[in-house]
């Protein structure tokens, strides 16, 4: 039984049948599905926001939880609802562009390598 | 630990016969130079010049780097990449001060910055008063984008080594002398002053996103001490592209003005101890088991305040606060350095992340302000990526070579490290 939960909308990621492919090209999306899972009692095991990119720079959006519900955690009910109030703000104020498909891959590696980078780490702690 | 930084000062920069320093001038023999920095990941390599008031504009900048050369003492500079992995920090280095190497290259289709030589960008990031030599490099056909970051950056580094070395010779304008003394020795000195140190945080967590120490991926270290001169001869080099202005280039890490100015108040104002040195992470346990590193390592030092620089926005601001809050927990008064997001009117909320403890923080400034960039007669580099760069939008460059866009298109706008022009002003 996997003991962490990825959540994406990026579909360059290869995924185990327990994650989560989110048909959505808005990270938005992805942030308010984890915001769900949070308030059911997952906790986050990765920052919600992406390295230094920024909302309204990538749409692509990947994130960890745990698998289990453990209770709802506080650090990640903050955290979660303090991205997403973020991220609105931004994307209100700066909307993503509209990119070609040669970004559009290369943003989609920036969020695969900052994910990978979380992952290696879980792995490591038992996570996956 | 000792080190003496002999400033060479470079008027002017020009392609000659010799790569050599006279007068002032630095004369690069270009031929000779390119083929120093051939790489099999690399299809093309070229140089170009640009100097203070040209009217060129250089885009995208993947790093900015200072030549330097290790007259005396062991090791080499960029030690773990052009050197060996010597500890670095004590004897002479020479330093062609006004002189920089700047990398660009298409990595990815966005986030790189612009460094424009006048105009009104030139008021935004240091790196227009300097005499550059840019590297344009291009990648051989399918080559993978780390490997190309990884050709890019270690060809800069070879790059200013190569033009450094002919400084060695040459005898120093100015000679700047700092001595770093061991820890019982440091914490006895000065004992009606406070004790001080620095947290300076580092940006590393995967492509585009990575700093180097000694050689090592910054995301693979525990927070550890370093020397202030250590950072001096290339101990801490970026492969940081994220974003162009508040990123560290490899120039701001070798001349980081927290240190510089720690070093120069110290024994007037305070009693400066030592440096810590720590990464971002990606997950919230990494994020946790660095900060409390930190907060051990600064609390064994037994000093009353310390600051600590970000690197980044969002994502790093948790690590900044963690920091904070870990340090003020144990009765060490901090001050923060960052930069704000504070959008186009700069009335949000400025960070992703607070703390009621986080009570004295200094900004570098807000990077979405809005800039409008003039055409440069010249462009080096892709001009076309302004359009996808991050602080850029669809139409952000019009047909005549104008970019309309926030200032976190120019490298070092807000630098974290306080390396750049803008300041308050009273109302």
């Amino acid at each position: 039984m996997p003991r962490s939960i990825i959540l994406t909308n990026n579909k360059s990621i290869a995924l185990r049948p327990t994650d989560v492919l989110i048909s959505s090209p808005n990270m938005l999306a992805v942030l308010e599905t984890a915001r769900d899972y949070v308030h059911l009692g997952h906790h986050l095991l990765t920052h919600p926001l992406a390295g230094s990119v920024k909302p309204n720079e990538n749409p692509c959006r990947s994130l960890v939880l745990t698998c289990d519900r453990l209770g709802v955690d506080p650090q990640s009910v903050q955290l979660i609802e303090g991205c997403l109030s973020l991220a609105r703000r931004m994307l209100k104020e700066r909307p993503l562009s509209s990119f070609p498909p040669s970004v559009l891959a290369d943003l989609e590696l920036i969020d695969r390598s900052l994910l990978e980078t979380g992952v290696e780490s879980l792995r490591l702690a038992g996570h996956f | 630990m000792r080190l003496s930084l002999g400033n060479i000062s470079i008027k002017d920069v020009q392609f000659g016969n010799q790569t050599e320093v006279k007068n002032g001038v630095l004369y690069v023999n270009k031929a000779e130079m390119i083929a120093h920095l051939a790489d099999e990941r690399l299809a093309s390599i070229d140089l170009d010049l640009a100097r203070p008031g040209e009217a060129t504009r250089i885009m995208p900048v993947k790093d900015v780097i200072e030549p330097r050369v290790k007259v005396e003492g062991q090791g080499g500079i960029f030690p773990g990449f052009v050197g060996k992995v010597d500890m670095v920090g004590e004897g002479v280095t020479h330093v062609l001060k006004g002189a920089a190497v700047i990398t660009t290259g298409k990595i990815v289709g966005f986030q790189e910055g612009i460094i424009d030589m006048s105009g009104p960008g030139a008021e935004y990031t240091p790196f227009s008063a300097l005499n550059n030599v840019v590297v344009i490099a291009h990648p051989t056909l399918g080559l993978l984008q780390h490997e190309h970051e990884a050709a890019l950056r270690i060809m800069g580094f070879k790059a200013a080594t190569y033009l450094g070395e002919a400084g060695r010779s040459v005898t120093p304008d100015e000679v700047i002398t700092y001595d770093c003394p061991s820890l019982p020795v440091a914490l006895t000195q000065y004992p009606e002053l406070p004790k001080v140190a620095y947290v300076y945080m580092l940006q590393s967590q995967g492509l585009l996103h990575d700093t180097y120490l000694y050689g090592i991926d910054v995301k693979r270290i525990l927070p550890t001490f370093i020397y202030p001169t250590e950072v001096m001869d290339g101990a801490i080099v970026s492969g940081n592209c994220v974003s162009a202005c508040d990123k560290n280039t490899t120039y701001h890490h070798q001349n980081s003005p927290v240190i510089a100015e720690l070093l120069a108040r110290h024994g007037q104002d305070y009693n400066f101890i030592g440096v810590v040195v720590t990464n971002e992470n990606v997950t919230l346990a990494d994020k946790e088991r660095s900060s409390n590193f930190t907060a051990k390592l600064i609390g064994w030092l037994g000093v009353d305040a310390a600051i600590i620089s970000e690197e980044g926005f969002g994502n790093p601001d948790a690590d900044l606060m963690m920091n904070c809050v870990k340090l003020e927990r144990q009765g060490i008064k901090t001050v923060l350095v960052t930069d704000e997001y504070a959008g186009q009117d700069g009335a949000s909320q400025s960070l992703a992340d607070a703390d009621p403890l986080a009570d004295a923080v200094i900004t570098a400034g807000n990077a979405n302000e809005v800039i409008t960039l003039p055409p440069m007669k010249k462009v080096i580099g892709y001009s076309e990526v302004a359009d996808v760069i991050a602080g850029g939008w669809h139409g952000s460059l019009q047909k005549d070579g104008t970019i309309t866009a926030e200032i976190q298109v120019i490298t070092g706008a807000t630098n974290e490290l306080g390396f750049s022009k803008l300041t308050s002003k009273a109302i």
